[in-house]
């Protein structure tokens, strides 16, 4: 290559250095690919054929259940809309679903979706003078304690596990609720307003006994039922 | 302005990165939109800031996966030529073929406009547009083509641009997942009816989209 | 108003077969957004007329709606057949009008957002110029606010750069090389990143890495998450309703999703309109925020075992250095502990809370909560395997939530839910934090040529 004079003004003098090495890969030359050969669209009888994966692509017929969730399948009824939701909640493949089985995990939370059905109960007088006096936001968050001396019998690991199926079942609009191991208590939050509800709910489908009480942060207990 | 070069960075892996990404989100709104699989395996995800509709079928996703995963190869070396999503019949008769034709571009120059790389946001985020282009073009693309029959099931076929990197062993970088050379009849159709989709050419690859339809 | 724009419509529709929403149509033409409107049904009337070729159209129905005997304002876009069972069943029917015109019968609402977002990104500037929605206080910042806000984006900035420069070498890599990378190809960046993040390992967790990375500081301090969520901080005040997090999905999300399309399809962003508003929601449930809080990061961490790996994501969150905070926060009679321990702050998010610190107590840490539907697969009691979709509040930190929820939308289809890579996952995370003077949407293939 030829010599190259590379001009620089005083003021840039520093950075000789990064002008110097930018320089040099300019002066590189470009890389070229040479164009592809033109060969016609459609196959040839003297080209060679295309390679696939040997192995067939999987057939499914049906959307397997495992696959369409509760909150899918909610969506579904409303689906005369452009927002496809899954429509078929077929028969699910049976082999996926024993596959299911080997492992049987525990979990010590559950959030529900919040239902349309959540609303129109309104919460007793009383309920609602306690809300009052306590200057509660109906959206605020609060809270059910259950302890062992709500489950009878029964261990609380039992009661969770029958309020996760309630849960499940959108039988507790607005909660979350959490088992508490370390404490012995199962933490079931809602709205404020729905809160007498929801304690209800609580102690028909759990079969609860005894009063459950009502916390709300910085209050502490306020209610109990 | 400064070139990045095939020494700089491994251009080749560069665009089959992007390829191979673009070509999963493509096959997967392709069995969506042409109703190879029941509707209700597929979800709604974001990709290139648009929704795409992809699958939720692990055997699915793996069989899409383990087929880009031994193409990226060739692509980055150049050797694909075309990536052909075919959708048969029951009687594995091709009915569509959706055709991806790749080449690259033969200067390899990204210019960078201002500050470091600069220039090539700017260039990879019109990378981006266009492929969010080729989305649509498939969201849309039954507009101009028929129902399939019942039934269909899909393969992917792969045109080498040369026979003699076509060593199988090379291209089976998965195991269990073995290629094999297409038959004729899986190939060829009887009509065949070429209508162009869409091409899209940026200074670091190029893509060309076509339906063949065995119909008319 | 000239026919000459049924020309221009048929050309978009029938020959270049768009999808034509009075969004795009508006943007494109430079029109009124009423005015296209008008012009889609002009031209979707005479083309009924012609009964030439086959054109699908979707309608926007708004009006009062009830469910369950809950009355809502219900927003929704349908096809065409559906217009007449939709407007049916509303009780007040507030607006119809034609949403968009194609050729192709949509499967779903995704190609409407799809077609929108490149007209509005063309024209971000003012893109909300032919809108019939104003708001005369949104105004973009003047200069000089920029300056302010990047001088107190500053000293945060400091600190991470001291751990980082450790080593003088991986600083340089990390500025030169750590850039914007949500979307496409997180992968790309593998190499850079990993690179940085080997030498940096030894010094921080892994969550703490994030931070370190520093975008350029000198551009506009605003960081849109992504196009979306530039709007909604715009229009702040239109969007309150939304942005109310305890209002109840079911009235919100449910019945406007499913026909609204656009809604739904926009609803990734929503994570982020909220965040813009937080002060507020902090403002309003303060005692909520923090309860749920902890009812999720517990949650979360028991889950852990549970979870697919689908849920890859959320894993990972579990690893950051956030021990067992909040149980006994929440309980009333136990106040004393304070949920201190967030790990050690981001930029961003001291920055947040250097702005808004007239509101929030200075000792409170910055956490925050937002509703995001999420999927979750799990065994249930009786053995099935069962995902379920539900909106969850989940409590995040500013420095989580530039990163997280764009990704996690981004990057689900792929990597996030099929195979976890991690590495793949931690890099694109870093980048993404870095990314937040930038716009997202050029984020994702971006980045690709920082490797080297």
């Amino acid at each position: 290559m030829e010599d190259v004079v590379l001009h620089v003004r005083p003021s840039a003098c520093e950075q000789l250095e990064s002008l110097l090495q930018s320089t040099e890969r300019l002066l590189k030359p470009f890389p070229l690919r040479a164009p592809p050969l033109f060969k016609p669209w459609f196959i040839a009888a003297n080209q060679p054929l295309p390679i696939r994966p040997a192995k067939p692509a999987p057939i499914i017929k049906h959307t397997p259940h495992w696959l369409v969730s509760e909150g899918v399948a909610q969506t579904k009824n409303q689906s005369n809309d452009v927002q496809t939701a899954p429509t078929s909640r077929a028969d699910g493949n049976p082999s996926l679903r024993s596959e299911a089985d080997h492992s049987a995990v525990t979990r010590c939370w559950s959030v529900s979706r919040t239902r349309g059905d959540a609303a129109h109960v309104l919460p007793s007088k009383c309920f609602q003078r306690s809300l009052s006096i306590h200057r509660l936001h109906p959206l605020q968050r609060v809270m059910w304690v259950i302890g062992q001396h709500n489950c009878g019998t029964r261990t609380l690991e039992q009661v969770w596990r029958s309020l996760l199926r309630s849960v499940r079942a959108s039988k507790m609009p607005t909660c979350n609720s959490n088992l508490q191991h370390g404490r012995a208590e199962i933490w079931v939050f809602c709205d404020a307003t729905q809160a007498e509800r929801v304690g209800h709910r609580l102690k028909k489908e759990l079969q609860l006994i005894g009063r459950i009480s009502l916390s709300v942060r910085r209050l502490g207990h306020i209610f109990s039922m | 302005m400064t070139t990045l070069t095939r020494q700089d960075i491994n251009f080749g892996q560069v665009v089959a990165d992007i390829l191979c990404e673009f070509l999963e989100v493509a096959i997967h709104l392709i069995l969506y939109v042409r109703e190879v699989y029941p509707s209700g395996i597929f979800q709604k995800r974001k990709k290139y800031n648009v929704p795409v509709q992809m699958s939720c079928h692990p055997e699915l996703n793996q069989y899409i996966q383990d087929t880009l995963h031994c193409v990226k190869p060739l692509i980055e070396k150049n050797d694909a030529e075309k990536v052909v999503v075919v959708i048969m019949d029951k009687e594995h008769h091709p009915v569509e073929r959706f055709v991806f034709e790749i080449s690259q571009p033969p200067l390899l120059s990204i210019r960078e406009s201002k500050g470091p790389l600069g220039g090539s946001d700017i260039l990879l985020s019109h990378v981006e547009q266009l492929l969010r282009a080729f989305i649509l073009k498939i969201s849309v693309c039954d507009a101009i083509l028929n129902n399939n029959p019942p039934g269909c099931s899909f393969t992917v076929l792969v045109h080498t641009r040369d026979v003699a990197t076509r060593n199988m062993e090379k291209v089976q970088v998965i195991k269990d997942f073995p290629w094999i050379v297409a038959d004729e009849q899986e190939v060829n159709m009887q009509e065949p009816k070429l209508i162009p989709l869409k091409t899209m050419t940026s200074d670091i690859l190029k893509l060309w989209r076509a339906v063949i339809l065995d119909r008319i | 108003m000239d026919e000459l724009y049924l020309d221009n419509i048929d050309e978009y529709v029938n020959d270049h077969n768009k999808i034509v929403t009075y969004k795009w149509l508006s943007l494109t033409l430079g029109v009124h957004v009423n005015t296209a409107k008008q012009m889609l049904f002009h031209y979707l009337d005479h083309k009924r007329k012609e009964s030439s070729a086959q054109l699908h159209a979707t309608y926007l129905v708004s009006g009062k709606f009830v469910n369950n005997g809950q009355t809502c304002h219900k927003v929704s876009v349908i096809r065409e057949e559906q217009l007449e069972d939709v407007k049916a069943k509303m009780s007040l029917i507030a607006s119809v009008h034609v949403y968009s015109i194609q050729k192709a019968l949509l499967k779903d609402s995704g190609p409407l957002y799809g077609v929108d977002y490149d007209a509005v990104r063309d024209n971000l500037k003012n893109c909300s110029r032919f809108s019939a929605i104003r708001c005369s206080s949104a105004v973009p910042m003047s200069s000089q606010e920029l300056q302010q806000v990047k001088e107190i984006q500053r000293p945060p900035t400091s600190e991470p750069e001291t751990k980082k420069s450790v080593s003088n070498i991986q600083t340089a890599v990390a500025s030169k090389a750590i850039k914007p990378q949500k979307g496409i190809m997180g992968m790309f960046s593998n190499k850079t990143a990993s690179k940085t993040q080997n030498s940096t390992k030894e010094i921080k967790t892994e969550e703490k890495d994030s931070p370190m990375v520093e975008a350029p500081k000198s551009k506009p301090a605003l960081k849109p998450n992504s196009l979306m969520s530039m709007f909604e901080n715009q229009t702040a005040k239109k969007t309150d309703k939304t942005v109310k997090e305890e209002a109840p999905p079911a009235a919100k999300a449910a019945p406007a999703a499913k026909p609204a399309a656009v809604q739904s399809s926009t609803s990734t962003s929503q994570p982020q309109n909220k965040l813009s508003h937080k002060e507020e929601k902090e403002e309003a449930t303060v005692a909520k925020p923090q309860k749920e809080s902890k009812s999720k990061s517990k949650r979360i961490q028991d889950s852990d075992s549970e979870e697919e790996k689908m849920e890859k994501k959320k894993r990972r969150r579990i690893k950051k250095p956030e021990p067992d905070s909040s149980d006994e926060e929440v309980i009333p009679d136990s106040p004393q502990k304070k949920e201190t321990k967030e790990p050690s702050p981001s930029p961003e998010k001291q920055l947040e809370s250097v702005t808004h610190s007239h509101q929030e107590n200075p000792d409170k840490r910055v956490r925050k909560r937002r509703r995001v539907l999420k999927s979750k697969t799990f065994v249930d009691e009786e053995g099935c395997i069962v995902t379920e979709k539900a909106y969850e509040s989940e409590s995040y930190s500013e420095s989580e939530e530039d990163f997280k929820a764009p990704k996690q939308a981004a990057r689900d289809p792929f990597k996030g839910k099929l195979h976890s890579n991690g590495k793949d996952e931690k890099k694109s995370r870093q980048k993404a934090s870095a990314n937040t003077n930038k716009s997202t949407k050029q984020a994702s293939i971006t980045g690709f040529f920082q490797k080297k």
